[in-house]
């Protein structure tokens, strides 16, 4: 199977890589690039934005490989960069732990290790671009009061269980809404992150509150459009309930041109390529970043201000 | 042969009369499941509701025409690890026929479906041909589907679908939604199948023993090939329904239902070893898993403590089948 997966995605690298290996030959630098997962929406774009930077750059040569979803072949991935004694590595820690030896290997290696959006704690890195995510569930929880005046009945549905974002939006989210004491959470489950858990949970959170409820507040767009799809089902007005998600991908934005997503919280793309951008200028001009841990703060995307979604130009074509 | 298991089971009958047990020894996961609905619904009365108990029932349905035709693979003592991937491709396949290529709905579909029967047949194919295991063929093929889906999606979702595809997820005949009609149509018509037809028996008799079913006569390739035709062009239809019902394909869409479909035809019976149990036993299955699930969701019960009881219920239900498995070889001796 792994052999299998291997081919298959080597076929797909090579294809996505067809672009820089043209520009090889001025190529100084080696980054290695591990990708977490192509799977998620938000993964996949921040991917195409590394690959986009990385092109203004014909110093840099990119080496894109994908852990699906799997710390430990993260890894292994990482390791073998080291082995191919690239330059400098870029990834996404998939856990907070895991690759903390690798990163210490490659330290020792003298090789810059770059991480964006999660992190790794404890261990040895160049610098860190990231998204203020408690920030983020802040914003969901002050948009909620507003447009309930400070009173009403929230369906939570959290996020993947034990995720640095999901535990993060959680504790901006509840932390900000202990300032209301007369906003209640009346029902609250895991989506997971998906759309098929977002739907079912809803479906079982519309009979467990009997439809009473205000505001619906999802980890992630994609379990706010399954919730969506859910009350759609159920014959619950949408203009009656406030729904708010997290990211800010194509799909929402349209649902919030539809009037059925009330708010989306963006979570930046521009973190990829920041630290894709930075990275290159440390390698090509040794320019380090005035700042070692940035944190991007994301925003509240509503449709008054849609085109400031980072997705907008996708929803346009 | 048929004189030897008569006599078997009604030694078996007789000795669980007399220790009282028969009736959880013969029914056993049914009286489970009657008990844990009526738990539930003293606890949270709403759980009776209609909606609920449609709700409940769609949530299942996926996995459970899916399960139907697992037990097929199960009978004949195979294994299809591959129905959550096969799904996820057919669903997006469908989806991007319909959104990129603009056909029609019906046509989309008819597709995703040849096309989900045919990776049915590859795998059938290599399993009896090359005689390789299907574990590890569809361990394969799980892999080869998904990644197969992150190609033909690029990996994002595919919106869009168009109005007239909503009704397979979403349509409703009176008060009963689509696809629990669907569910119930393949329960009953593969029960149909493994009791009255002589392919039905055929699967038996290739899960009991597969040399004593080639040395009678039964085409032992063919009929295992067919199943999993079955198997996977039921998953291709369980991805279309999930497209339809959540109005796009995610390329991450089913992931583990594979585990879910086989726990569903486990819990319902069905030995792993084939040769034992059938599809009534697979709706009761799933509907136990969907209902444990709604229970766990309606009463509140944190994420982490709803995997800890999917495992032990599929443990649990696994364990009471040996014990009545046990029960019928001790007694023939």
């Amino acid at each position: 199977m792994k052999f299998l997966k291997r081919v298959l995605l080597m076929a797909l690298a090579l294809g996505l890589l067809s672009v820089p290996v043209q520009t090889a030959w001025a190529a100084k630098y080696k980054v290695g690039f591990c990708v977490m997962t192509l799977a998620f929406t938000w993964m996949q774009y921040s991917y195409r934005a590394i690959l986009e930077e990385a092109k203004k750059y014909p110093e840099i040569e990119l080496i894109v490989q994908d852990a699906q979803m799997s710390p430990e072949r993260q890894v292994a991935i990482c390791e073998n960069f080291i082995a191919m004694g690239v330059d400098a590595i870029i990834t996404d820690p998939l856990d907070v732990t895991t690759l903390i030896p690798t990163m210490e290997k490659a330290k020792e290696a003298g090789i810059a290790f770059v991480t964006f959006d999660r992190r790794a704690f404890g261990a040895p890195y160049l610098f860190h671009v990231g998204c203020d995510d408690v920030f983020g569930g802040r914003l969901a929880a002050e948009y909620i009061a507003a447009k309930l005046n400070g009173e009403g009945r929230i369906v939570y549905i959290s996020g993947q269980v034990g995720s640095s974002p999901a535990i993060n939006r959680d504790r901006g989210f509840k932390e900000q809404l202990a300032h209301y004491p007369k906003l209640k959470i009346v029902y609250e489950q895991s989506g997971q992150f998906l759309r098929e858990e977002g739907l079912r949970v809803m479906e079982d959170a519309i009979v467990a509150t009997g439809g009473k409820f205000d505001a619906v507040f999802c980890a992630n767009d994609d379990s706010a459009l399954g919730a969506i799809q859910a009350m759609k089902a159920a014959g619950i007005d949408l203009d009656k309930v406030i729904v708010v998600g997290c990211d800010g991908v194509p799909d929402a934005l349209r649902a919030i041109l539809a009037g059925e997503l009330d708010a989306s919280i963006q979570y930046p793309v521009a973190m990829a390529s920041i630290a894709m951008r930075q990275l290159a200028e440390y390698l090509i001009y040794g320019k380090m970043p005035a700042v070692i841990d940035y944190d991007i703060l994301p925003w509240l995307i509503v449709k008054a201000n849609i085109e400031t979604g980072d997705f907008y130009p996708e929803i346009t074509k | 042969m048929k004189v030897q298991q008569m006599l078997v089971l009604s030694k078996v009958r007789s000795w669980t009369k007399q220790t009282g047990l028969h009736v959880l020894r013969e029914y056993g996961i049914f009286v489970i499941f009657i008990a844990l609905c009526l738990a539930i619904g003293l606890m949270r009365p709403v759980f009776f509701s209609l909606t609920n108990i449609f709700n409940v029932i769609r949530q299942v349905s996926m996995i459970g025409i899916i399960g139907a035709g697992m037990t097929f693979v199960i009978l004949a003592a195979d294994i299809d690890l591959s129905v959550g991937s096969v799904a996820a491709f057919c669903g997006a396949l469908c989806a991007g026929l319909m959104v990129w290529n603009h056909f029609p709905v019906l046509v989309a579909i008819l597709i995703a479906l040849l096309v989900a029967g045919f990776m049915g047949w590859v795998i059938g194919i290599i399993t009896t041909k090359a005689n390789v295991h299907s574990f590890v063929v569809t361990l394969g093929m799980m892999s080869v589907a998904r990644g197969a889906t992150l190609v033909y999606t690029r990996g994002l979702p595919i919106s869009g679908t168009p109005r007239a595809f909503a009704i397979l997820g979403e349509g409703m005949v009176g008060p009963v939604p689509v696809p629990v009609i669907l569910f119930i149509c393949g329960i009953l018509i593969g029960h149909f199948v493994l009791t009255r037809t002589v392919f039905g028996r055929a699967v038996y008799a290739v899960g009991g023993n597969r040399e004593a079913a080639r040395l009678s006569g039964i085409k032992v390739d063919r009929i295992r090939i067919t199943n999993f035709v079955i198997c996977s062009t039921l998953a291709g239809l369980a991805g279309i329904i999930l497209t339809s019902r959540v109005r796009s394909a995610v390329p991450l869409a089913a992931q583990g239902w594979e585990l879910d479909v086989i726990a569903s035809v486990i819990i319902g019976g069905t030995s792993l070893f084939g040769g034992r149990g059938g599809v009534i036993g697979t709706l009761i299955g799933a509907l136990f898993l969907g209902v444990l699930r709604n229970g766990a969701d309606l009463l509140g019960v944190s994420p982490y403590y709803q995997q800890v009881l999917m495992g032990a219920v599929v443990i649990g239900a696994v364990v009471l089948d040996r014990v009545r498995h046990r029960a019928v070889s001790t007694s023939s001796r």
